[in-house]
């Protein structure tokens, strides 16, 4: 009778591991197949199978609380492209000007654009 | 607007073989995106080259000055030049808003007239028209087309053999010891994509070339697994292709090359579908072999096939190309794609007029459409998904996952922005590769929300 192809694939992994010649099995996957033959054979079905294995999921997955909603309008969608490109100089404090801008002409940066640290917007805004 | 000379674009032209090209380029299938500047200056529009993604110019009518996301080193380019053929021969530039690449591209030129380098030879619109004319000669043709076929079978021997040498080379491996292999992985690796490289299978070596960086970005604990299904992938892909006397086309573009755009456009059983498309993710990418990867992923959302992607690769040393999309937007087009039993990488046809369809919902186990996929064909690298509504979240080893209803997945961490975990995901998609997802965009309560590595 044909061994269980579940049990050959995970011993044949285990002895990949270390290395070594493949032993022989009696399945009919393996049919008139040398030793390196059967390994590549089993190779190949191991390698679909592992493709639908998902990676177990962890015990605990931490939800982030929803982002408060926001009292002032987003930036119009034709400015969001250049506020972006002037959020990429990292060389100052660009995001936090930028922002402070746009909130005395009464709109806000897209949180997608840059998230911003809440006590250094604070602090820049008393001070400017 | 004031009309172009011909005399003005010949003497703008860097050479004759420029202006024959450029003249071929003068069909309007090829464009689209047409525009111009209130002021009558500027003029724009999109060229379909022979690469997937189509390319962006402007030129400047004041001192013939252009722009242009193409690699060429001939200034100003074939494309340009066409654009010029274009205004001059009476195309409708209708006046529009300056788009913001053009307005960029405006802000870093130095100003002036730009030096137009001395061309060799008389550069003649009239000369390219009787080169039109001239009459093709059949021995010349015959005689390519008797090398083409000897390349051919040139090429499918090396292949063949070049796959052999690659099932020796796993078979060591395994008999060497996969832990030794994963200890020295790169090095290994490139190795044995330097031969498939000499046996005329770049695209595989390349596979190969990107094998290790794709396994170390996974958690140690996965990549023992990861490795065993690169490596039995790659058995299957030999086995697969047989002795190459007639491979599957999709299993050919992923071992040697891909068809030029015209064979894919004269290839009548060719899948076309004209729907409107959105973008999802545009991404560039150096590879080892000093190839740039330029990746245009668009969704379709209201019919099958929901995906595709425009794939192009140029040498790293052309030079950085600016993107041809902008991500969100999106057009109606015909897109013709690379024959395969997973349609996935496909063409622009044409740009056209296309009626919104109701978005169709995603199914609630994303990786159903994986299992099709892989069903259709096994060797596929990686398969974008469709997510229905979910949320990420973080795992206590800082790892985050996609959790939607009936499924978690986990993605790469580094393309995700802090606001993504903030946020519910009404719909989403992603490229999942049997062992980790990368988020391309999101639909969120705030709009749409794009990833980026």
């Amino acid at each position: 009778m044909a061994e269980p192809l579940i049990p050959l694939l995970l011993a044949a992994r285990s002895r990949w591991m270390i290395g070594g010649d493949g032993a022989g099995a009696d399945h009919p996957l393996l049919a008139e197949a040398s030793a390196a033959e059967a390994d590549l054979r089993l190779l190949a079905v191991a390698g679909q199978f592992q493709r639908f294995v998902q990676p177990p999921q962890p015990p605990a997955l931490n939800l982030r609380p929803d982002l408060p909603p926001l009292s002032l309008p987003f930036l119009p969608d034709l400015l969001r492209p250049m506020a972006r490109r002037l959020l990429q100089d990292k060389s100052d404090r660009a995001p936090l000007w930028l922002a402070i801008l746009a909130a005395k002409r009464g709109h806000v940066l897209h949180p997608a654009d840059p998230m911003l640290d809440r006590l250094n917007f604070n602090a820049a805004l008393k001070g400017s | 607007m004031a009309v172009l000379r011909q005399e003005t674009i010949e003497a703008a032209a860097p050479d004759q073989a420029s202006l024959a090209a450029a003249v071929k380029l003068l069909k309007p299938a090829l464009w689209s995106g047409f525009g111009g500047s209130a002021d009558g200056k500027l003029i724009w529009g999109d060229c379909q080259g022979s690469g997937a993604n189509p390319y962006r110019l402007a030129v400047d009518l004041v001192d013939i000055g252009s722009k242009c996301t193409c690699p060429s080193r001939k200034f100003p380019c074939k494309h340009a030049l066409a654009l010029m053929l274009m205004q001059s021969r009476g195309q409708d530039f209708p006046a529009a808003e300056v788009p913001p690449w053009v307005v960029e591209w405006m802000g870093r030129r130095k100003g002036g007239a730009v030096a137009v380098a001395p061309t060799k030879g008389t550069v003649s619109l009239d000369a390219v028209a009787e080169e039109a004319d001239a009459a093709p000669d059949p021995k010349a043709e015959a005689r390519r087309e008797a090398q083409r076929a000897k390349r051919e079978v040139e090429t499918s021997a090396a292949i063949r053999a070049g796959l052999n040498e690659l099932e020796g080379w796993i078979s060591d491996q395994l008999r060497g010891g996969l832990a030794g292999l994963m200890a020295n992985l790169p090095a290994r690796c490139r190795q044995v994509a330097a031969r498939m490289v000499d046996a005329r299978m770049g695209a595989l070596a390349a596979r190969i070339d990107e094998l290790p960086a794709r396994i170390q970005a996974l958690p140690a604990a996965r990549r023992v697994d990861a490795l065993v299904a690169e490596l039995g992938n790659l058995v299957l892909m030999s086995r697969a292709w047989g002795d190459g006397s007639a491979p599957d086309p999709g299993l050919r573009r992923q071992i040697a090359t891909t068809e030029a755009r015209d064979a894919l456009l004269a290839d009548p059983g060719a899948l076309r579908m004209t729907a409107l498309w959105s973008v999802c993710a545009t991404r560039e990418f150096t590879r080892r072999d000093g190839l740039v990867a330029q990746s245009t992923w668009l969704a379709n959302w209201g019919a099958d096939p929901a995906f595709a992607l425009l794939q192009d690769y140029f040498p790293a040393s052309a030079g950085r190309r600016s993107a041809a999309f902008v991500e969100g937007e999106v057009f109606g087009a015909e897109l013709v794609f690379f024959s395969s039993a997973h349609p996935l990488r496909a063409q622009i046809v044409q740009r056209c007029d296309v009626a919104a369809l109701a978005p169709t919902a995603a199914p609630q186990d994303p990786l159903q459409a994986y299992a099709a996929a892989l069903g259709r064909e096994p060797w596929i690298a990686e398969v974008p998904l469709l997510l229905p509504e979910g949320r990420l979240a973080e795992a206590e080893d800082g790892a985050i996952w996609w959790q939607g209803v009936a499924r978690a997945l986990p993605v790469l961490a580094a393309d995700v922005p802090v606001v993504a975990l903030g946020l519910p995901l009404l719909r989403a998609a992603m490229v999942w590769d049997g062992h980790q997802g990368r988020m391309l965009e999101a639909e969120t309560p705030l709009g749409r929300i794009g990833f980026h590595g």
